[in-house]
């Protein structure tokens, strides 16, 4: 009992990490029904610059709070142009070419990114300067580290933040009428060129958080850490409906969960054949899976191809 | 006498929108019939259940007496009912001839080992393809454009076109979503000749078109939709001068 | 191709291993020899992203079972030591039915999701390599399998120099010719099929899916198969790879490898042979090509600052998404091809 709610701790963190990059995809999906491959990489480029940002202040012996904010908002910063730039001078002058030409550039992106990223940062692992937040707190067993407070409130306040802005304001108004048909948006005077650069945005910006949050939590940032984080926030969005936000989070929660339990009990339902290095595999099946018999997800609905 | 195609009853919605409630169709073998009906009135839908594109809610079809798949579009075109589309639906990077081979592949059967080692009996399929297709493009009058890319056509050869690519399918039912739309009188008017020609061949027709007139001239029986429903059905005659066609049909257009 | 232009070819591709061995060494023939693998297995890929339009992003995998059948059947790991004429064809076999496994789900998706999905499946292979050797010791884990069979077929090895007429021909140039049939069997065929009625019904699926399935195409049946023939494609020349080689582990076949692949395919214009082939031989030869990088750096700048071999994987990306804005016919696309993209 103590060990499942333990599982269902880590995985509830976990969980919220992929929400939060799962948002990126979705909301660029939702626009433009486009898989951002390079998504998973800003995750990446948030996590190695937050580190390096981190080094130098905590070197100039700035206190950790100040620190931590400085990285946050130089990451954040750092991904916003990355994401506007993708968005502009790749994917923009793709959008009515066929189907293959964006893919393969975001393919193409993907590798700039992560080939750029070890040409910066070298081909090594790199440890992350420990924040301090790895006190931990127990009860009846269960042990919570301030770190994992921090994640999940701090997820969550961003991914309600995120809902807010796009069910309340205007912003939002104008990206769901987009996302519904972007021509009648067009007409009815909607900027759709901004209203897709802010979904890469907002996309990046969330990466960059939880580039530093998983670089805190597992305090290890590598330049090919991008491509399992992308694809498993890759399957929560799908999991949850992509295209739909809530979606995004219900999944990557779910995701989070279902990795935490399966890596606990995997070994134990199959008598040891398979082990928790599978655990990237159950994330997958997971996906093919949800694929096969119920592509639209939990919350997407099924959009037929127009004939 | 059991009708080529039979649809029975078939209904249709898509989340709250009753797409299509209870319509019934028959086209007899040889026949040419019209399906006519405003904006939205469920004819496009109606062809896409028939051909197996979308899945009716209820409802029968029959295909010469037997139950026509149901989901599989490329079934239905083996059965020998094939459709061409509104917005037309070309394969727009391979030339004129290679559409139309496309459509011959249904009816040939050179597989992987054929192409492989070249018996002398895939040869001569190959061969065959090739030589009526550039039949067919020679009907509808197309073959000087054989090796040009089919999206470089203009307008009305990729209508032509869609035509002989389905007819290289050998159908007993061709069926026409608006071949017309978009057209001039003369171009009209020399599509007719050519739907007129197809059914000397042999092969029914099932058209959906917007222009009474134009239609009239050319069908035996006409079946009228409006919002989902059957208005009414009839000799072209009947039909034009039947009320509320006229209400329907002039009512939606004056507005 | 004229005649006196076909003989010129077949002059140059006979007497190439001769050429390089002399002049620049037993290195690049065999750098040579491992580019022939390269285009074999490009060729595979072009099926199902040139002629089917099925963006296959783990295509690495089927490398690696060809690679591990092979190994498998012909190493001490498990103490069997089968022919080549039975392991390369069970290979390619055995990397058929894994497309078919995989291509059977994801028929019915959407092409991006194919892409996400056929990259999570290269990965997951990888994975069962990699954790294969507990509890029973199949794969042998991250150490990979070593001590592979050389290639020979009955008592002709590929890994001994042989005197033909008078002629000294070293193991390399032989394994040279090897690869070379492959290569020359796999254009050919690939050739064939793109002029078939099988290859115009892939290609119809690429360009319209709707519109080819109501023509009376079997677009599920049709997509498998593309699946299988660019798998059996992938899994022969792992086969080749893993005796060549003489010893296979999974980091091979890594995504990166998938992406590698594809950029030959793409760099070389999809869909067209020859722009395929070029573009493979291009690609795998142009590391080596970049290796002084490194060392000029050294010597004008004191150290490494640009990892070469990262800076070359920066260059094909930035190539891929420059190719995709402005040429996506590839840089040797046959003059049709060439008209497709460039539709107003």
């Amino acid at each position: 009992m103590v060990t499942l709610l333990q599982q269902l701790l880590n995985g509830l963190t976990l969980g919220c990490l992929y929400a939060l990059v799962a948002l990126g995809y979705t909301l660029v999906y939702g626009i433009l029904e486009l898989i951002n491959f390079a998504h998973g990489d800003l995750v990446m480029v948030g996590a190695l610059v937050s580190l390096s940002v981190l080094r130098w202040a905590l070197g100039w012996g700035w206190p950790m709070w100040a620190a931590l904010l400085l990285a946050l908002i130089v990451a954040m910063s750092v991904c916003a142009v990355l994401g506007v730039a993708l968005e502009r001078l790749a994917y923009r002058p793709l959008r009515h070419a066929p189907k293959l030409a964006p893919l393969i550039t975001a393919i193409g992106l993907s590798m700039v990114l992560e080939q750029g990223a070890s040409l910066i940062w070298g081909r090594g692992y790199l440890t992350f300067p420990d924040v301090g937040l790895a006190h931990p707190w127990e009860w009846g067993g269960v042990v919570v580290t301030t770190m994992q407070g921090v994640i999940v409130m701090g997820s969550l306040t961003l991914l309600g933040g995120l809902l807010v802005l796009v069910q309340r304001t205007a912003l939002g108004r104008a990206m769901r009428a987009t996302a519904q048909n972007p021509m009648a948006a067009q007409w009815l005077g909607i900027n759709t060129d901004r209203v897709i650069l802010t979904a890469f945005l907002l996309g990046a910006v969330l990466a960059a958080v939880a580039g530093l949050l998983i670089g805190m939590y597992y305090q290890v940032a590598h330049y090919t850490m991008g491509f399992m984080v992308g694809l498993k926030a890759f399957t929560a969005a799908v999991l949850g409906g992509i295209g739909n936000l809530p979606g995004a989070v219900l999944g990557g929660l779910l995701l989070g969960l279902l990795e935490a339990l399966g890596a606990g009990y995997l070994g134990d339902w199959t008598g040891g054949w398979l082990g928790s290095n599978y655990k990237d595999v159950f994330a997958f099946a997971m996906l093919i899976l949800v694929l096969i018999f119920h592509p639209s997800g939990l919350l997407g609905r099924h959009a037929p191809e127009k004939v | 006498m059991t009708a080529l195609l039979d649809a029975q009853q078939i209904s249709k919605h898509f989340g709250g929108v009753q797409a299509l409630q209870q319509v019934s169709l028959q086209v007899p073998a040889g026949a040419i019939i019209g399906l006519i009906g405003p904006n939205g009135a469920g004819k496009t839908t109606l062809f896409n259940v028939l051909t197996g594109m979308v899945r009716q809610d209820g409802g029968s079809i029959l295909w010469r007496g037997a139950p026509l798949p149901v989901g599989e579009p490329h079934r239905v075109a083996q059965a020998g009912l094939v459709r061409t589309f509104q917005n037309i639906r070309l394969f727009p990077q391979m030339t004129v001839l290679e559409n139309v081979m496309v459509g011959f592949h249904v009816r040939t059967r050179a597989g992987v080992l054929g192409a492989w080692f070249q018996s002398a009996a895939v040869r001569r399929e190959e061969q065959e393809i090739h030589d009526r297709s550039h039949e067919w493009l020679a009907w509808v009058g197309l073959e000087a454009m054989a090796h040009r890319e089919a999206g470089t056509l203009p307008y009305g050869a990729q209508r032509r076109l869609e035509m002989a690519r389905a007819l290289a399918t050998q159908p007993a039912l061709l069926a026409l979503d608006e071949p017309v739309a978009g057209m001039n009188t003369v171009e009209r008017q020399s599509m007719a000749q050519l739907i007129a020609r197809i059914r000397e061949r042999g092969i029914a027709l099932l058209i959906i078109e917007h222009d009474v007139r134009w239609i009239a001239q050319l069908c035996d029986r006409i079946t009228v939709l409006d919002y989902g429903r059957c208005l009414a059905e009839g000799t072209p005659a009947e039909i034009q001068a039947d009320a509320r066609v006229i209400e329907a049909y002039l009512g939606h257009k004056s507005s | 191709m004229t005649l006196a232009g076909r003989w010129l070819v077949a002059v140059l591709l006979v007497s190439c291993p001769f050429v390089v061995e002399m002049w620049l060494g037993r290195g690049w023939l065999r750098i040579l020899d491992f580019a022939l693998l390269s285009v074999l297995l490009a060729l595979g890929l072009n099926i199902v992203v040139g002629y089917a339009g099925l963006l296959d992003l783990g295509f690495i995998a089927f490398f690696g079972v060809g690679a591990y059948v092979y190994a498998l059947l012909g190493s001490p790991q498990f103490g069997w030591h089968w022919p080549l004429w039975l392991v390369l064809p069970l290979g390619a076999m055995v990397a058929a039915s894994f497309g078919v496994a995989l291509g059977w789900p994801t028929l019915g998706l959407r092409g991006d999701y194919l892409a996400i999905v056929t990259m999570g499946f290269g990965e997951i292979i990888r994975i069962f390599l990699n954790n294969l050797n507990a509890p029973v010791n199949i794969t042998n884990g991250p150490q990979g399998i070593t001590l592979i069979d050389p290639l020979h077929l009955g008592h002709w090895s590929f890994s001994r120099a042989h005197t033909i007429l008078g002629w000294q021909v070293s193991s390399l140039t032989g394994t040279y010719f090897l690869f070379l049939g492959f290569v020359l069997a796999a254009v050919l065929l690939s050739g064939r099929l793109e002029h078939s009625r099988i290859g115009r019904a892939w290609m119809a699926i690429r360009e319209d899916e709707l519109a080819a399935a109501s023509m009376g195409l079997d677009t599920r049946r049709l997509k498998l198969l593309a699946f299988a023939m660019g798998a059996c494609f992938g899994g022969v020349s792992g086969g080749l790879f893993a005796g060549f080689q003489g010893f296979v582990s999974p980091e091979s076949f890594t995504l990166q490898e998938s992406v590698m692949i594809l950029c030959m395919v793409v760099l070389g214009g999809m869909g067209n042979l020859r722009g395929v082939v070029v573009g493979a031989l291009l690609l795998a030869l142009l590391p080596e090509l970049l290796r002084p990088v490194g060392h000029w750096q050294v010597r004008w700048l004191g150290q490494v600052w640009l990892d070469p071999a990262a800076l070359r994987l920066f260059l094909f990306g930035v190539a891929l998404v420059i190719l995709m804005r402005w040429r996506p016919e590839g840089l040797f696309p046959s003059r049709a091809r060439a008209r497709e993209w460039h539709r107003p």
